[in-house]
């Protein structure tokens, strides 16, 4: 538990807590001290619960996340496009990720030329 | 196949054929530090007797090996990419090479236990993941290292971390992130 302080913002005066993470405000309403402290607390949460998961959880979960990723963006592409079929609906998946990837990969991988 | 399970069973492929391995990137990082979500497994792999392409073959039809090899410019290391395709997911192989700090990264590396492989696999410890982290330094990896400093940073060797940093370069950098983290 940190400390409580109060936090004028557009003269409604709001009680804030402040952990040893509010520095992290990061979420897109940072500026105010209400929301650095809201960052800091879901960052602690956040560590709390890695540190209780076990280490043989913890190795799969990046694939088991990216799957319900994947699945979340699949159905935001369908409710896009509500007439295109499951393989093109794969297909414009497949191309986001891709996009991605290449951003990230930029400047630090080049092709082998197998000659 | 799920990602998951895509990922399982080419490490039990990998521990069946005896090949020397290590689980790196945000595998090992999840391990150690916050999970998050990840599009591809990278995987650390001693070329002595092993063929990729036969490897690859031996995995099934849901498994594709991408022929473009590429090369990552920060240490020379060569890249070939296993594509799941029912998941999307991509495991990708890199061949261990002669750089210094993956020559005692693979040396250092630590068995896990890991029920879905129906044994145990090679992991990167801790302190090699921030150091390897610290080299790529993109926006995620900074992420990572700070996480993982966050959980994990009260039993690192500091002392190995600091060693490569000097030698990498990456000693300011670190400090930043340790600061973030609050460590």
């Amino acid at each position: 538990m940190g400390n409580t302080s109060d936090h004028v913002d557009s003269g409604v005066r709001i009680p804030v807590v402040e952990t040893a993470n509010s520095d992290r405000g990061d979420l897109p309403m940072a500026g105010t001290r209400s929301a650095s402290a809201l960052a800091g607390a879901v960052w602690t949460t956040k560590i709390e619960r890695a540190r209780a998961m076990p280490p043989e959880e913890k190795l799969l979960a990046g694939a088991r996340l990216f799957d319900r990723v994947r699945r979340r963006m699949l159905e935001g592409i369908r409710a896009l496009h509500p007439t295109w079929n499951d393989q093109q609906i794969v297909v414009e998946c497949r191309r986001r990720l891709a996009a991605v990837r290449a951003r990230e990969e930029r400047g630090i991988y080049t092709p082998v030329d197998p000659s | 196949m799920t990602s998951d399970q895509a990922l399982a069973h080419v490490i039990d492929r990998l521990e069946r054929g005896g090949v020397g391995y290590l689980l790196v990137g945000a595998l090992s990082s999840n391990l150690y530090g916050v999970p998050r979500a990840t599009d591809d497994a990278d995987v650390e792999v001693s070329f002595d007797g092993f063929d990729v392409v036969s490897f690859a073959a031996g995995l099934g039809d849901e498994f594709r090996l991408d022929r473009q090899m590429m090369i990552e410019g920060f240490t020379g290391t060569v890249r070939y990419v296993l594509h799941h395709e029912p998941s999307g997911f991509t495991i990708e192989l890199f061949r261990l090479g002669g750089d210094p700090h993956h020559q005692e990264r693979f040396s250092r590396r630590r068995r896990l236990r890991v029920p879905e492989c129906r044994g145990e696999a090679w992991v990167s410890t801790a302190e090699d993941v921030v150091i390897q982290k610290l080299r790529w330094a993109r926006r995620k990896d900074l992420d990572d290292i700070v996480n993982l400093i966050a959980v994990s940073g009260e039993g690192l060797d500091w002392n190995y971390i600091d060693r490569w940093a000097k030698v990498h370069g990456t000693s300011d950098l670190l400090a930043d992130l340790r600061a973030e983290a609050g460590h």
